[in-house]
């Protein structure tokens, strides 16, 4: 058999590997061979490929000296980095926990979801690097996120297959097809979008201005570069020369990264109005909805996705979570119970399961549930699913079980604010009050959310800590304004300092 | 008259021009002005919203808006009249960017090619859709709320400023123009229909009533047209920074509010200029608007100041204060007008007096200057420039002359005082532009330089639009180099003579020496020479079969078709079209800097995306070298903080690369925008129009190429 077709065969069968392979060795007997070689670049990119409209992750550095928003204080409900409060029908703070820029912490981890807001801890280099999992960190730019963590170290083996650096804009360009291939690895595997905007920006210019791919290239290239205007006026360019649906959603980023939700929203329904039932847009709106914590009119564009494609796994995961946090844990149960039948198999998933059935009073089920989740977890969640439990166990009044359950949480994860807080209830109830102090001291500096603020200052007035007290309740109130208790404790303590 | 309604101060630089107050959330407004940094700011002082407590805001009313960019010119309005709100509009140098203050959403950012020097919302310069007109470079763009640009054409220099209103009383809008040529042009849809001369830079126009409308200039100027007739002008002496039309004393007639750069405000009666009340801000005006900002019900007029204070002032018709203060004032002026008056009666008496004495004494003497003489004005073109000759009969002597105009003399008068007696002066004059305007002559005459009597001649002349044009001897041979290569020619049912008269009007003909102009009944042939430029000017007429040939040979463009608008109004022609167009130079030129223009722009990406790759890298390295910091490794925050210095300069490096390369093509743009508008100039009615709207739609389909095309034409058509 000719070794090329078998190359060829190998490609089409996404044995990536064993292509390269085939292709290296007929590119050891005739360089110039240009089949083999697109055959190549073709096999190293789709071997890298990912795909980057869902991944979109910022790096540090873009995010701490981040001034593509336009606004500073735009009107709640119109950004991402302030949501509507609970007021719009939104989930309020006390029920589901949530970052100190009014982000939900739990539910549907999406690409995005990750991102700080305006909070205080914006701007500060400590907090920017921490990514929203234990023992994971942050690129410092977002260029150096795009590959693969399993094919990361394969990735340089065997020498660099193009010198980047090296390359000819113009000439490499004048190849139409297999310009098209080299953009693709520069994007895909070099992750050099500098080369890749040169290539492309002098192949769209032999194409006059005629072919969508390669304006959408450029406008990839340029967001990629931090140019968000430069990029959002070839997508549109792109858009005009033939309209696609990876364009509009290249689209939607550059309003995001202006932090204009009901833009994006706008770029989502625009291209709704060429695709009519296209899945990724309805998503695409139904998350924004979520950024701003609308979650009626996010709920309602599940529901379309769902008609249109019924395992669709986030979908189906934010539907689920909302009833949950609604009260409605039977119905939150039948959702979780219909990811299960979609095939994911997954601790979160079983942690779920398992809090749902613990509120919809199956208590015998629950505890398997959590047994099934912990068998699945690995150093990442394992701390999440033992604060579980032992939130399970006050439930039901094992304070015992409890103790230990949060114990081992912060043993597995030291940073895990939330088991921290809980243990410092605990200790309380022991009357372990140097104990439960250190506990929801330790919390509130690990993560910026206004509980273990809330006790600590609580524990401060009953101990006649009033200065102490009041720092603290101020703290509480700046990362839950709405909070009724800590309006009240403030109060009490203006009252005080008044009186003396 | 005005009352001090409020005063309060945002704290905050207001840049003169750059400030706007709006609507834009549909029901209270809100006024937004540049600040420093490339920032907006916006203070809503009625906003419904509670501002967020998180973010602990302090001074809950005012937001930024991070642009990033220096603000050239900011403005508001209901772009889409579909929603009803304004929406912010911010031009910066190359960009328009329409922002939905309320939804907190980009409309669009359109990059403007001509560059953006003012804006102007017109909501209803066009019937169907609102309208934001930019104003660059020799062009002005009119976007509507997609994007598209639905009005272009080019204009004769930088605008500078522009206003809308009803200029011709056909109730429809049209635009006026100020530019940095020293006109005022008033277009109508896409049409120029009126050019107004002024003698400096025009600053501001601005809309008083109906048809009238203020305007101020570089040079201090100010004063009021009502459509195309001028009512006043006066100079002042302060800088002026904001001009409004305001109904001030409530008797339905508009009057002028002037604002200096002094803080000085004052209202000027609209009809004579008259100053009727001032008041003083204390630093720089920025702005001058007319609008309800503290929701009452009826608008005031608010002042801002460059120090941030804002001051409101309700109109009152006061009538009884106003008189009661005011008839004093009359009283006073009344008396004083009439001791003047009693003054200069006294005066005369005592002249009278003396005169009849002198003339008694000059009897005697007989020096007196005999009472009829004559007096004559040639104008004519020598060597070096046009001229204006004095001359009285033999015998008597011209002690001075005076002349005043505006436009021909830099500070708008001209004074000869020869020595020597002599009885005719010769005063050079050198129009830097053509143009024809009247000149204002005092002519001082007596018997002798040392007479004690004259006699003031006050005579007034109108100098001739083209001057600079010194006839000369016709020759067909064109040996000299100096012939011309621009040959123009037209096909019109006239005929010589007319064209003659014409020439008589606007040029220095020698009609006395033979050879010079030479007229038969069915041909004119004329040969100039430009004193300046030392290029020739043939004029060519003959008749043939198919009408009257009319041919213009020159190698300005431009001036050729100045001559060809001036003389189609002195023949009231409204429309012509060149029979051929032959201008290899200009051709040449136009198609140069159309090949210029696409290596300027395709470098301009180029440069961008070098920058933002130094920026990135030097971000990701400020990043780690913070952490090394952090870890308190000394060496690697050396390290890394070097390459960030070195990305820096790099960054510096390109970035003035870029800037050449933009400066360049925006040079480039405006002499393509100045051949387009030559090429239309060349041409009346509608195809003057088409002209420019044709080449619009070939630069916007990247066929720049075309361009030349459609303005030369494809030689002569039958």
């Amino acid at each position: 058999m000719d070794q090329f077709v078998l190359a060829m065969s190998k490609f089409k069968r996404q044995k990536y590997d064993d292509c390269i392979e085939i292709c290296t060795e007929l590119l050891k007997k005739n360089e110039y061979d240009q089949a083999t070689w697109l055959l190549k670049c073709r096999a190293l990119t789709m071997k890298n490929y990912i795909d980057d409209l869902e991944i979109d992750e910022e790096g540090v550095a873009d995010i701490l000296m981040d001034d593509n928003a336009m606004a500073t204080a735009p009107r709640p409900g119109t950004s991402f980095s302030r949501p509507t409060s609970s007021a719009n029908g939104g989930i309020s703070q006390n029920v589901r926990p949530m970052s100190n820029s009014g982000r939900p912490i739990s539910g549907y981890m999406r690409p995005g979801s990750s991102r700080m807001g305006a909070g205080s801890s914006r701007g500060q280099l400590t907090t920017a690097m921490k990514a929203n999992r234990p023992g994971t960190n942050r690129a410092v730019t977002s260029g150096g996120r795009m590959l693969r963590i399993g094919t990361a170290s394969m990735a340089n083996s065997g020498g660099q297959f193009i010198q980047a650096d090296k390359i000819n804009a113009r000439n490499t360009a004048k190849k139409k097809y297999m310009a098209k291939a080299v953009v693709d690895y520069l994007i895909y595997v070099e992750g050099n979008f500098r080369r890749a905007l040169d290539v492309a920006s002098e192949a769209t210019v032999l194409s006059k201005y005629e072919d969508w791919w390669w304006k959408e290239r450029i406008g990839k290239c340029y967001l990629k570069l931090g140019m968000i205007k430069e990029a959002e006026r070839q997508l549109q360019s792109s858009i005009k020369t033939q309209d696609m649906i990876v364009t509009h959603l290249e689209l939607a980023k550059v309003s995001m990264r202006r932090d204009q939700a009901l833009k994006t929203i706008e770029v989502y329904q625009s291209g709704l109005e060429a695709h009519p039932f296209e899945v990724h847009l309805y998503t695409g709106i139904s998350r924004t909805y979520e950024f701003i914590n609308d979650p009626t009119n996010s709920n309602k564009l599940c529901k379309v996705v769902l008609n249109f494609d019924n395992t669709n796994v986030e979908a189906i995961a934010t539907l689920a979570s909302y009833h949950f946090y609604t009260n409605q844990p039977e119905i939150a149960l039948r959702f979780y119970r219909r990811l299960i039948q979609c095939g994911v198999n997954n601790s979160e998933l079983w942690n779920n399961v398992g809090l749902c059935c613990f509120y919809a009073s199956q208590y015998d089920i629950a505890l398997p549930c959590f047994e099934r989740a912990l068998s699945l977890a690995d150093d990442t969640n394992i701390a999440d699913i033992w604060y579980n439990i032992g939130h399970v166990a006050i439930g039901i009044g094992d304070l015992g079980l409890a103790y230990q359950a949060y114990k081992i949480a912060v043993s597995s994860n030291p940073q895990h604010a939330e088991s921290f807080n809980n243990l410092g209830v605990l200790e309380l109830r022991k009357g372990n009050l140097e104990q439960a102090k250190a506990n929801f001291q330790s919390s509130s500096t690990l993560a910026e959310f206004f509980e273990p603020c809330y006790n600590s200052a609580l524990l401060l007035w009953k101990r006649g800590d009033f200065q102490e007290s009041y720092k603290m309740i101020q703290k509480s109130l700046e990362l839950f304004p709405d909070h009724i208790d800590s309006k009240e404790l403030k109060k009490n303590l203006t009252q005080h300092f008044a009186a003396f | 008259m005005l009352v001090t309604a409020y005063n309060f101060s945002l704290n905050h630089s207001l840049p003169q021009g750059l400030v706007t107050i709006n609507k834009f959330d549909g029901s209270s407004p809100a006024l937004a002005s540049s600040t420093t940094g490339g920032k907006i700011l916006i203070h809503t002082p009625h906003s419904k919203d509670e501002m967020d407590p998180v973010l602990g805001l302090k001074g809950k009313d005012i937001q930024y808006l991070n642009v990033n960019k220096d603000v050239v010119c900011l403005s508001g309005g209901q772009l889409n009249p579909t929603i009803d709100r304004d929406l912010l509009m911010i031009g910066s140098k190359t960009n328009l960017l329409v922002y939905d203050v309320n939804e907190n959403s980009d409309v669009f950012d359109k990059e403007v090619e001509d560059g953006i020097n003012c804006m102007l919302f017109a909501k209803d310069f066009n019937p169907a859709f609102p309208l934001v007109l930019t104003g660059g470079n020799l062009s002005l763009t009119g976007f509507d709320i997609s994007s598209d640009d639905q009005f272009w054409t080019v204009t004769g220099d930088v605008a500078n400023t522009m206003e809308i209103l009803d200029f011709d009383l056909d109730q429809e809008k049209e635009l006026l123009v100020g530019s940095d040529d020293y006109s005022i042009r008033v277009y109508k849809g896409e049409e120029l229909i009126f050019d107004i001369n002024e003698e400096s830079k025009i600053q501001f126009l601005s809309k008083i009533q109906n048809t009238s409308f203020a305007y101020s200039l570089n040079n201090g100027s100010l004063g009021v047209y009502s459509g195309s007739q001028q009512k006043w002008n006066k100079r002042v002496d302060n800088k002026i920074s904001a001009l409004l039309g305001v109904d001030y004393d409530m008797d339905g007639s508009c009057q002028l509010m002037v604002g200096y750069q002094s803080g000085k405000v004052e209202v000027r009666k609209s009809i004579d200029g008259e100053v009727a009340q001032t008041t003083n801000m204390g630093a720089s005006i920025s702005k001058i608007a007319y609008e309800d900002y503290r929701l009452e019900g009826t608008p005031q007029v608010v002042i801002c100041n460059t120090d941030g204070d804002i001051k409101g002032f309700n109109i009152t018709n006061n009538a009884a204060a106003f008189e009661t203060n005011n008839t004093g004032g009359k009283q006073t002026d009344a008396a004083i007008n009439k001791l003047t008056k009693e003054i200069m009666k006294l005066e005369a008496d005592l002249d009278k007096d003396n005169f009849e004495k002198k003339e008694a004494d000059a009897k005697n003497l007989a020096s007196v200057v005999p009472s009829e003489f004559k007096c004559s004005i040639i104008q004519s073109t020598v060597d070096e420039s046009a001229c204006l000759i004095f001359e009285v009969d033999a015998g008597l002597v011209i002690r001075s002359v005076l002349l005043f105009s505006d436009i021909l003399f830099e500070n708008g008068s001209y004074v000869s005082c020869p020595m020597k007696g002599t009885n005719s002066i010769t005063v050079p004059i050198s129009p830097s532009k053509s143009v024809e305007c009247e000149v204002d002559c005092k002519i001082i005459v007596g018997n002798s330089v040392s007479a004690e009597d004259f006699m003031t001649l006050h005579e007034t002349v109108v100098f001739k639009k083209f001057s600079l044009f010194k006839n000369i001897e016709f020759s067909k041979d064109y040996s000299e180099g100096k012939a011309p290569v621009n040959v123009v020619s037209y096909r019109m049912k006239e005929r010589p003579n007319r064209i003659l008269l014409w020439a008589q009007k606007v040029f220095n003909l020698n009609t006395e020496q033979e050879g010079y102009v030479i007229n038969k009944s069915d041909s004119l042939d004329v040969m100039f020479l430009h004193v300046k430029t030392q290029k020739q000017l043939i004029i060519q007429a003959r008749i043939e079969s198919s009408g009257m040939m009319f041919q213009i040979s020159h190698d300005d463009l431009e001036t050729i078709g100045d001559m060809v608008q001036d003389m189609c109004v002195f023949m009231s022609i409204h429309e012509l079209e060149p029979e051929n167009i032959e201008c290899p130079f200009d051709a040449k030129l136009a198609t140069e800097l159309i090949e210029n223009i696409g290596e300027y722009d395709k470098l301009r990406g180029h440069f961008s995306a070098n920058i933002a790759e130094s920026v990135n890298n030097a971000k990701a390295f400020v990043v780690k070298g913070e952490f090394s910091l952090m870890l308190g490794d000394m060496a690697s925050v050396k390290k890394n903080y070097t390459v960030v210095q070195q990305e820096n300069g790099s960054l510096i490096g390109e970035y003035l690369q870029r800037r050449n390369n933009h400066e360049e093509l925006v040079k480039s743009l405006k002499e393509l925008n100045n051949f387009i508008r030559k090429a239309s100039n060349l041409r009346l009615g509608p195809s003057k129009g088409l002209i420019v709207s044709k080449s619009r739609e070939a630069i916007k389909a990247k066929k720049t190429i075309d361009v030349v095309k459609i303005c030369l034409g494809n030689g002569p058509k039958f």
